[in-house]
C-alpha cells in the first residue's frame, strides 16, 4: 500500500531527508519513505493496508513541517579522494569473505579485514585520545540506569531511539509460564506481557553518557580535562536498519571533554584536527558539515534550530556509491547542559560546558572498503596488511 | 502596548518571568533572563508573528537583549 501525504509547504533537502528518515516512527510497517523531488509530498509504502496510518502520517508531516525554519548547513572543509578507482557497495563482497555477517535485524557480526579495519580506527582514535588529550581509557556497561538516561533529556529528544532492556517480574508463577510456554517451541514466546518488569535499565545510546555521570559532582581542573572510551551503542531505528550503514547494536569510539567553554571549543577544534589527520592516512573521501541529531518529530524544530544555529555539531560525512554519504563522526558541543545537570564544575566554580567526538566504527569499515575496494594495492601503504 | 512592551511579555512567558517591565533591557535574553537556548525559535517565531516581520537568522543570532531585539523588529 502507497500513501501520499501532501506538505503543508515544500520542504528543503535538510526536512526532506529528515521527514523521510522519521516517518519509520509515525506508524507501524512503514517500508520506506521518501519525498518527492519538487518536495510537496511524503511517499511511503506500508507493509500492509492500514486505514489509521494516513492519518496518523498526515500529522507527523504537520508536525515537522510547521515550525521548521531552513538554515544553511555550513561546510567546514571537504577531502577528496588520491585513489581513483571507482566507488562500490562493499556489502556482497563483504558477505562472500565472511567479514560481516548479518546475525539480526541490525546485528552484524565482523571478521577479518572488515574486523581488523574496526580495530585499527578504535585503536588509532584512543591512542590519538591519550596522547593529544591527555584522556585516559575509561570502560563503562552497555547497560545504563532509565533515570540516567531520562536526566540526559534522553527520553524527551530521542523517544523513538532507546532500546530498553527488561527481564521478567520475580515471580515463581509468571516465570514458570513463561519457561512452559518457550518449552515445545523454538521460536520465543511470550505469553504474558505483564509478566515483564518495569524498565529498569536501558542499552546505552552513546557512550559519553555514562562519563557525565562519572565526572558527577567533579571540579575539574584549570583547563578542564577529556576522557575516552569505547563501546557498543543501541538506536532503534525500525525499517532504516540496513547493513552496516544504520545498525542497532553499533561500535562507537569517543573523545569527550569538560570544562570551560573556550577549553571545549578548543579540544572540539583538535578532535577534527585528528579527523583530518585520519583522513589524510585512509585517504577517504570526505566533506565535514554543520548537521542535527534526529530528534523526536515533537522537538523537531526546536531543537534542530538551536543546534545548527549555533554549530553545535559538525558530522563527517564520507562517501559512499552514487554521491551517498554517512556520517561517520561527529563533533559537538553540548553548552552547560551537562554540567548542571550532573553538579560538574569548571575551574572557576560554574557549571563545565561539556563536548564530545564520536566515531561510529562500523561506517568507517563500510565508507574504506566502498572508497577502496579489495584490491590491497589501493588502500594506502600503512593498511595494505590491516584489510588483507 | 509599545514594541518594548510586546517583547518584553515574549521574553518573560519564555523565560517564565512574573513581571516583564522587570527585566533588564540590556540582559542576555538567553544567559541571564531564562529563555532556554533550545527555546530560541520559539522566541524568533513568537516575535516575527507578533510583528508581522521577517527576521533575518543571522541578525537574530547577534540580537540577544531585549533592547537589541527591539531594534531589530523596528528595522533600526
Amino acid at each position: 500500500m502507497k500513501l501520499v501525504i501532501q506538505l503543508p509547504r515544500a520542504a528543503d533537502a535538510d526536512l526532506a531527508a529528515d521527514l523521510a528518515k522519521q516517518a519509520v516512527y509515525a506508524t507501524p510497517g512503514v517500508r520506506a519513505a521518501r519525498v518527492t523531488p519538487d518536495g510537496t509530498a511524503l511517499e511511503v509504502e506500508l507493509a500492509a493496508d492500514d486505514l489509521a496510518a494516513g492519518e496518523k502520517l498526515r500529522r507527523f508531516a504537520e508536525r515537522m513541517t510547521a515550525r521548521h525554519r531552513p538554515l544553511a548547513r555550513k561546510e567546514l572543509f571537504r577531502r577528496p579522494r588520491r585513489d581513483d578507482g571507482p566507488i562500490a557497495d562493499p556489502h556482497d563482497e563483504l558477505r562472500r569473505r565472511g567479514w560481516i555477517r548479518e546475525l539480526g535485524r541490525g546485528q552484524v557480526a565482523l571478521a577479518g579485514g572488515a574486523l581488523a579495519l574496526y580495530q585499527a580506527v578504535d585503536a588509532e582514535v584512543g591512542a590519538a585520545a591519550r596522547t593529544r588529550f591527555d584522556a585516559p581509557e575509561e570502560q563503562y556497561p552497555s547497560l545504563m540506569p532509565a533515570e540516567i538516561l531520562a536526566r540526559c533529556g534522553y527520553f524527551t529528544s530521542f523517544p523513538h531511539s532507546v532500546t530498553m532492556a527488561v527481564h521478567l517480574t520475580e515471580d515463581l508463577d509468571l516465570i514458570e509460564r513463561f519457561r512452559a510456554a518457550n518449552e515445545a517451541t523454538t521460536r520465543p514466546v511470550f505469553p504474558d506481557a505483564a509478566a515483564v518488569a518495569p524498565v529498569e535499565a536501558c542499552l546505552r545510546p552513546a557512550v559519553c553518557y555514562h562519563g557525565w555521570v562519572a565526572m558527577s559532582g567533579e571540579a575539574l581542573p584549570r583547563g578542564g580535562r577529556a576522557v575516552t572510551s569505547s563501546g557498543r551503542c543501541f538506536r532503534w531505528e525500525s525499517s532504516n536498519l540496513e547493513g552496516l550503514d544504520r545498525l542497532w547494536d553499533f561500535g562507537m569510539r569517543e573523545i569527550f571533554f569538560a570544562g570551560a567553554a573556550a577549553d571545549v571549543a578548543t579540544r572540539r577544534a583538535g578532535a577534527l584536527d585528528l579527523l583530518r589527520a585520519q583522513l589524510e592516512a585512509l585517504d577517504l573521501a570526505c566533506v565535514v558539515e554543520t548537521a542535527s541529531d534526529p530528534f523526536f518529530v515533537s522537538t523537531y524544530a526546536e531543537k534542530t534550530y538551536w543546534q545548527v544555529r549555533g554549530d553545535l555539531k559538525y558530522e563527517a560525512r564520507l562517501a559512499l556509491p552514487g554521491g551517498r554519504t554517512v556520517a561517520a563522526a561527529s563533533f559537538n558541543l553540548h553548552d552547560d547542559f551537562f554540567g548542571r545537570t550532573f553538579a560538574i564544575a569548571d575551574a572557576a566554580g560554574t557549571p563545565a560546558h561539556t563536548g564530545c567526538a564520536a566515531w561510529g566504527l562500523e561506517r568507517w569499515v563500510l565508507a574504506a572498503f566502498a572508497q577502496h575496494g579489495f584490491d590491497p594495492a589501493r588502500w594506502p601503504a600503512p593498511w595494505r596488511d590491516v584489510v588483507r | 502596548m509599545t514594541v518594548d512592551e510586546r517583547i518584553r511579555a515574549i521574553v518573560a512567558r519564555l523565560g517564565k518571568h512574573p513581571d516583564p517591565a522587570a527585566l533588564p533591557a540590556d540582559a542576555d535574553v538567553f544567559r541571564e533572563l531564562g529563555v532556554k537556548s533550545t527555546a530560541a525559535l520559539d522566541l524568533l517565531l513568537s516575535l516575527e508573528d507578533e510583528f508581522g516581520v521577517h527576521i533575518p537568522d543571522d541578525a537574530f543570532n547577534d540580537a540577544r537583549t531585549i533592547a537589541r531585539l527591539a531594534a531589530l523588529v523596528s528595522g533600526r
